[in-house]
């Protein structure tokens, strides 16, 4: 009789001690919430008691806490990336604005006829150039607000090397480079849209004349199912920071040399090969810059390896 | 809860060691966001003041108050964001790293196993979690006490000598994890060391102990002015040079050192004039040459003398 | 503080030491009840004595067995605390804002849930083994209340014992010091006490040893479950303990002595601890 009451006791106590303990991790959660509420620190809430269920709820509503703070702190940046951009733009559109009615003010000083000539013919150029870069800031806003009307088609990859390389092929020659082409030797097939990808191209060769010194490579191959597009060229020393922002906007290696140079063109690139599914990616070594576009082969058969690396 | 600016504070802290003074009325501030170095030779306060810091001692006077909190009940609920490494990092030999690990984590209330796992992947000990600690090398150790300090992510760290005995990649993958827990999180360091190269690329203030006193706090800015570019020449008569330098060539940033040394700090690229001015006055030009102080010379002249820190 | 204790109880599972340790207790006493079985097959394979129950003798013998326990506190102790010390650990746990008094608290706590766990088995092993080697037939049931009350009696002794290893081991940072300083201060010193008693005659003495758990170690054994009376016919008569009620007031005094002396224990180890460094 005893023996059974002391035991009965003896659960009732425990039982009270478990929901005392509940409480009391309740009660510590709250204020830890409220803590974090107040913003004030970046560490996940504690585990008052060890109890089983307590515990995977504190660890679900950390996840939850994080991916909140990973999401306001996305926000956040990309607010300060958005104003950055706009002092950018009009930093940017400065330039060549000042230049233009600087000339301009030059020829309604009165100068003579041929150097009017040439001051307009510079002015043209410079209001070009504007017309341009508003033309790719258009582009990239339409391409973050998802706007562009990109139209997936199978396309073949060897013809639009080519079409790209014939384009460039008499600048490339007057700048002197060295050009080397290598392409496999049946079609290749993606889904895209052909002039996104002409685009891109176009880019991404703007970008090899830019900066460059004598030597191109194009080429595609396929490796595991995936298509593959490189641009080689060699390029000055780049290190490890500008390398990984080679595609961010306004990510210039040396920013100095505004005017013609606005770093938007790898940007435009970045995001087209997004949106169409694309990954893009820059590698450098030893004095060369690679920069290779991936995408999903669409052959009527896939073979792992075709030749042309 | 109170918000302050500051992380830690410390005021008039004094600590005896029989009959050494340990402590002489340290005062620091640590704000937020810094990585402050603590600087000194063995013996000069840094491990007793970290020990005060970190609960593992008591200062007999003087008051400490972290994260704004004063009294003792506070700044132990407090501790929960600070995360240490001090002295050679202490394990449970007979369990595995991960064991190691999981029992912290449940002594610590930190719910969820994830942060295991995370913590060891960060320090990049993730393959030898299920080596016994007993087997692990000291860079290994040392590694394994950054994995404990920063599985709860903490506000703050505070690190004593943490890479004392690491190799040198891995010294600077450990400071390439410290700045990125400062730059992405916002996470307070303060780190001692008397490998001072260290420091430089890491601290953005730094704060110099000698024989248990504070004897200079400046920050990485500063710093860098002071240990500016200068021209050191070495001269028979150090006073009649000065004195002609500020005359003749209206030289006022100067100093004169022991060895007839004396640094200027300005006309630094004209060591002619000031080689011309010496010799025509009959002054006896040793040695004149340009020179970057370090970190190291700067730290040897602040606590007089002294071959190694 | 429920966080520390459950993460002790990890680490008490993880130690392979523990494990062996309890098997170790469990073979030993298997041992010692195979040579009782033994010696006692011998002793009375000559016929000299019959008729007599030999779980008498067994259980005056059980008596002793009490101690065992008392030392099996000072080893459940010396699991909790031999690593910190060895290797430094407690400054990780200070780091984090656990207060001296909440790792003693929990230290104290996690020492008596090991030892009561460990106590229970090696127990269980020997009240199953004896139930085998020694078949008492109807009487079994007598003998297992008896069995289980004399434990019960000397469990607040043992828990005792464990206070005083817990207020050493965290205030002396070798084990082996700390081992002998806990078998002084609870054993020795009071033997010594009572030794120096029965040479003097200072009952002072003894009314301070009495005050020790230890001393009371064997009174469990010191009552009579079985009675052997000679009657006329040259055999002995077998008369069982019935009225259990002689073991209360044991109890009761057990209590008394245990609770004094663990709180001193409990709170010299406590204020001793408050202010210690921690390498």
């Amino acid at each position: 009789m005893l023996a059974a009451v002391i035991i009965l006791s003896i659960i009732c106590m425990v039982l009270l001690l478990l929901l005392i303990g509940e409480k009391v991790s309740i009660r510590k959660t709250i204020r830890e919430i409220e803590t974090r509420k107040a913003g004030d620190t970046n560490m996940p809430l504690p585990l008052a008691v060890p109890d089983r269920d307590i515990e995977k709820m504190i660890a679900c509503l950390n996840d939850y806490i994080e991916q909140y703070q990973t999401k306001l702190s996305y926000y956040v940046n990309h607010d300060t990336d958005f104003k950055r951009q706009i002092a950018n733009i009009s930093h940017d559109l400065r330039t060549p604005l000042t230049s233009i009615i600087g000339y301009v003010q030059l020829i309604q000083k009165n100068s003579t006829p041929e150097m009017n000539t040439e001051y307009l013919n510079i002015v043209e150029k410079k209001a070009q150039l504007l017309k341009s870069l508003i033309a790719q800031f258009y582009d990239l806003s339409r391409l973050d607000g998802d706007e562009y009307d990109l139209k997936p088609e199978r396309l073949e990859v060897r013809t639009m090397i080519s079409q790209a390389m014939v384009d460039y092929y008499n600048e490339f020659e007057q700048a002197g480079f060295e050009v080397e082409v290598v392409l496999p030797d049946h079609p290749v097939y993606i889904m895209a849209d052909g002039k996104g990808m002409m685009r891109i191209f176009h880019n991404l060769l703007q970008n090899v004349l830019k900066h460059g010194k004598d030597y191109l490579k194009v080429g595609a191959y396929c490796e595991k199912g995936k298509v593959k597009i490189l641009f080689e060229n060699d390029a000055l020393p780049l290190d490890e920071t500008e390398v990984a922002h080679l595609f961010d906007r306004f990510y210039t290696a040396d920013r100095m040399r505004t005017g013609q140079n606005t770093g938007l063109g790898l940007a435009i690139v970045k995001a087209m090969a997004e949106h169409m599914n694309q990954k893009i990616e820059a590698v450098y070594a030893k004095g060369r810059l690679k920069i290779i576009l991936t995408s999903q082969m669409e052959n009527d058969f896939r073979n792992d390896d075709c030749t042309g690396r | 809860m109170t918000m302050s600016n500051h992380v830690i504070e410390v005021r008039n802290l004094n600590k005896r060691y029989g009959h050494v003074q340990a402590l002489k009325n340290v005062n620091l501030t640590v704000p937020r966001g810094q990585i402050y170095g603590l600087v000194g030779k063995n013996g000069a306060g840094k491990t007793t003041l970290m020990r005060v810091l970190t609960n593992q001692t008591f200062a007999d006077q003087g008051e400490v108050a972290l994260f704004g909190a004063h009294t003792e009940h506070d700044i132990n609920k407090m501790r929960r964001r600070v995360g240490t490494i001090i002295e050679i990092p202490s394990f449970y030999a007979f369990m595995t790293a991960r064991e190691n690990l999981e029992f912290y984590r449940r002594q610590r209330g930190i719910a969820g196993s994830d942060c295991v796992d995370e913590a060891l992947a960060t320090v990049e000990l993730l393959d030898a979690g299920n080596k016994k600690f007993k087997n692990f090398s000291l860079g290994m150790k040392q590694r394994m006490g950054l994995a404990l300090a920063i599985m709860n992510h903490p506000d703050m760290l505070i690190l004593d000598e943490p890479v004392n005995g690491l190799d040198p990649e891995g010294i600077v993958q450990f400071r390439n994890i410290l700045l990125k827990l400062n730059r992405e999180q916002q996470v307070t360091i303060l780190i001692s060391s008397h490998i001072l190269a260290e420091l430089q690329n890491l601290a953005t203030h730094y704060t110099f102990m000698h024989n248990g006193a504070i004897v200079q706090d400046v920050s990485e800015k500063e710093l860098s002015a002071m240990c500016q570019e200068h021209l050191e020449i070495v001269v028979d008569e150090p006073e009649k040079a000065a004195t002609l330098l500020e005359q003749l060539a209206g030289c006022v940033s100067y100093e004169v050192l022991p060895g007839n040394m004396i640094r200027i700090y300005e006309m630094l690229d004209e060591p002619d004039v000031i080689a011309q001015i010496l010799i025509e006055n009959h002054i006896r030009l040793y040695s004149l040459k340009q020179n970057r102080m370090n970190l190291e010379d700067y730290f040897i002249d602040l606590v007089g003398g002294g071959k190694n820190a | 503080m429920l966080n520390m204790i459950g993460a002790e109880i990890y680490k008490t599972r993880k130690r392979l030491y523990s494990k062996i340790f309890l098997l170790i207790c469990c073979v030993l006493a298997l041992a010692f009840l195979i040579m009782m079985r033994i010696s006692f097959n011998m002793a009375y394979s000559d016929g000299s004595i019959i008729d007599v129950d030999p779980r008498g003798e067994m259980f005056a013998l059980y008596a002793c067995l009490m101690m065992v326990p008392f030392f099996l506190a000072i080893i459940t102790s010396d699991i909790v605390f031999s690593e910190e010390n060895k290797h430094n650990t407690m400054k990780n746990v200070v780091a984090f804002g656990y207060t001296r008094t909440q790792i003693y608290f929990s230290k104290l706590v996690t020492a008596l849930i090991n030892f009561l766990v460990m106590a229970v088995i090696v127990l269980a092993v020997l009240v199953l083994a004896t139930m085998m080697m020694f078949p008492c037939g109807d009487t079994w049931t007598f003998y297992l209340k008896a069995f289980l009350v004399s434990f019960a009696v000397s469990i607040p002794l043992w828990l005792s014992q464990v206070a005083v290893c817990i207020a050493v081991w965290c205030n002396i940072r070798s084990s082996t010091f700390g081992t002998f300083f806990a078998l002084f201060l609870s054993y020795i010193l009071p033997q010594g006490l009572n030794f120096v008693y029965y040479l003097t005659d200072k009952k002072i003495l003894h009314k301070i040893a009495n005050w020790f758990p230890a001393s009371h170690l064997g009174d469990a054994g010191n009552l009579n479950l079985v009675t052997y009376t000679m009657n006329e016919a040259g055999t002995y008569d077998v008369s069982y303990l019935n009225d259990f009620s002689g073991y209360l007031d044991v109890f009761k005094w057990n209590c008394v002595y245990s609770l004094a002396f663990c709180a001193v224990a409990v709170i010299a180890g406590w204020l001793l601890f408050r202010r210690r460094e921690v390498k």
